[in-house]
């Protein structure tokens, strides 16, 4: 799940905010980009891997979910 | 809420297709190639989003030496005689063409001294899986998605679609949805329509996470029929962490194991072992774990250095999957390919679709599936996933193509659509009510616990089908949203809802066992005299789930269970 985004280091490019499947992240009023929806995140690092100045950082941690036992 | 459902946006093409992964994207190539105007419209952005993203990139092809016969014959006795047999057929047929266009488009597949590199893929004797060299899956759908805008295709990313329209007559119009990030009507009118949405489940693990079924439910709504609900993909992930490799590991030197540290496969499938097909591993740990044998791992410390290294090449060198065990191995202290972790079996996706035929065309005029969306076989092959959405997209676009040609745009009914979007809207009105997140985490209780659909009996599955249609009655009517994302959810878990009940219903159905894709407690032996057959679902005029079955048309096919 999205951890964090380092809002010193956004440059406000919108990249993550577009790409994002789960429309996790918004623009905030200082156009830096934002985590909103943590929860709706699918750990696709796709935000990761395109942020141009590797500001965002994703947990390789599971969302807790029934389980098969 | 400042949502005007009076107003729309309204856009309108020769070809609507709804999803952006391999089924859409196909589709939307090949009806622009075809000479239509197409509209491709995508939930989150395509190319980016969906199922396809996460797929492994490996793809079943039938090279020019190879035997179409024999590789019908793999795919056929891996889906346990429940396939279209002339359907795998045709998506072997073009895919050395579809290879080489995506060579075209700028995605090498992997070559040795001028051959193709091969694996054969699992469960089969002759299938030929290949390999793109330097893309992921998410790489081939990126570049696909910039071929379509290269092909005039219109993108609209963002806009996620509830509802198809038909005119007077039943015949297919277009379709209904509201913008992701800013909240506006939207109707796509269209000549034809290609639903490319997956399948559908119930978020059950991180690479289904965004797996609900609108699309095929979308389509039972508007009188298309429903095939496969009995079936599921039922996948084996680490508990903890959303790591990759439970197909790949075990084929190369790796191990299931219990809690007593005892190598298990080689009692429930004394050939195949730890190899053996993804379905039969899930049924085997679920039966280790009801032994009181948990947690079970994937033992992979005795797996060699050259293994290990074999494994970080193919799936480890790419994409994501860097970045991921990188930070287990930084942040969580282990190392997946040095330390035995915990797995457990997820829900990936169910095999249900829209019924649709070798054209792609549905019962709907004008209405075509691609993709999972369309039913493509029950064994969730590593490879075929990729050949079979790439093949039915393309014949799926070809035939919107087509089809649009011969017609002209028909008329709308506001009116009707006033009312379908009120029906969207419904659960902005009540102040208090059930949140939808809860609701899909009350479906997941019911249906992930191992003895519901992995082992299945007849009193296990009554019994959640108990609690479902208790709470369809009691709580889904009160499915409360407060803005457009809320109202999604609201509407995805509708049709979760609806899922659910229909394959619990199904799978009560079928009174047998298939050895590698579904597993009665209760009647646990394959039943041919019975059930060489296909379930169907339709919307009855009462609004409830109408079954039928078929019986598999053998007379028509080269292959018999027997011969």
């Amino acid at each position: 799940m999205i951890r964090s985004i380092d809002k010193k280091a956004c440059i406000g490019c919108k990249i993550c905010e577009m790409i994002c499947p789960g429309d996790v992240i918004v623009m905030n009023a200082e156009s830096k980009a934002e985590i909103k929806y943590a929860q709706d995140c699918w750990t696709c690092f796709s935000c990761e891997m395109a942020c141009p100045v590797k500001a965002v950082d994703v947990h390789p941690f599971r969302k807790p979910r029934p389980m098969a036992w | 809420m400042r949502h005007d459902h009076r107003l729309w946006e309204v856009l309108k093409s020769d070809v609507l297709i709804i999803g952006g992964g391999f089924g859409g994207l196909w589709s939307a190539l090949r009806a622009a190639e075809s000479g239509a105007a197409v509209t491709l419209v995508d939930k989150s952005f395509a190319g980016k989003s969906g199922h396809s993203y996460f797929a492994g990139g490996a793809m079943m092809v039938l090279l020019p030496e190879d035997d179409l016969e024999e590789y019908v014959y793999d795919i056929t006795v891996g889906n346990e005689w429940l396939v279209d047999q002339e359907l795998v057929a045709e998506v072997f047929k073009g895919s050395y063409d579809r290879l080489k266009d995506l060579e075209s488009f700028g995605i090498p597949f992997r070559k040795k001294d001028g051959t193709y590199v091969w694996t054969k893929a699992r469960g089969t004797r002759n299938v030929k899986n290949l390999w793109p060299e330097h893309a992921t899956a998410a790489d081939e759908v990126t570049i696909l998605r910039k071929v379509a805008l290269a092909r005039d295709v219109k993108v609209v990313d963002h806009v996620y679609i509830y509802d198809l329209v038909k005119d007077a007559d039943g015949s297919i119009a277009g379709a209904v949805g509201i913008g992701v990030k800013e909240p506006k009507n939207y109707l796509l009118h269209a000549k034809s329509v290609v639903i490319a949405t997956n399948s559908g489940g119930y978020r059950g693990h991180h690479l289904a996470c965004e797996l609900q079924g609108t699309g095929p439910f979308m389509a039972y709504d508007a009188g298309a029929r429903i095939k496969n609900p009995e079936f599921h993909y039922i996948n084996i992930r680490p508990a903890k962490h959303e790591i990759e490799g439970s197909g790949i590991l075990p084929a190369i030197g790796a191990r299931w194991t219990n809690a007593k540290g005892v190598h298990y496969m080689q009692t429930y499938d004394p050939v195949l072992m730890d190899r053996a097909p993804v379905s039969k591993i899930v049924v085997a740990a679920a039966k280790e774990a009801m032994k009181g044998n948990a947690p079970i791992s994937i033992d992979v410390e005795g797996m060699t250095e050259e293994e290990r290294e074999k494994f970080r090449v193919l799936q480890v060198s790419h994409g994501w999957m860097p970045i991921l065990f990188e930070k287990c191995r930084r942040e969580e202290g282990y190392d997946p390919l040095l330390d035995n972790i915990e797995w457990q079996p997820a829900y990936e996706a169910n095999k249900l679709g829209v019924d649709a035929d070798l054209n792609c065309g549905t019962a709907i005029d004008g209405l075509f599936a691609a993709g999972m969306a369309r039913p493509l076989g029950i064994n969730p092959f590593t490879g075929w996933s990729i050949a079979s959405s790439t093949w039915s997209g393309y014949r799926a676009g070809e035939s919107a193509a087509e089809y649009a040609g011969g017609t002209d745009l028909k008329a709308i009914d506001f009116n009707g659509l006033t009312e379908s979007a009120e029906m969207f809207l419904q659960p902005l009105k009540p102040e208090q009510g059930v949140d939808p997140d809860s609701l899909v985490h009350e479906i997941q209780k019911i249906l992930f616990p191992v003895d519901v659909l992995i082992i299945m009996s007849e009193s296990k599955l009554k019994n959640a089908l108990d609690q479902i249609l208790t709470m369809k009655a009691e709580r889904l009517p009160n499915l409360m949203a407060t803005d457009v994302r809320t109202l999604i959810k609201a509407k995805e878990a509708q049709t979760m809802m609806l899922s659910a009940e229909m394959t619990l219903k199904a799978s009560l159905m079928r009174k047998e066992t298939r050895e590698n894709i579904f597993y009665r407690e209760d009647y646990n032996a394959v039943d041919n005299k019975n059930w060489l057959k296909w379930i169907f679902a339709e919307k009855g005029r009462d609004g409830e789930i109408n079954f039928s079955t078929e019986d598999i048309p053998f007379e028509k096919y080269p292959f018999k269970p027997g011969n």
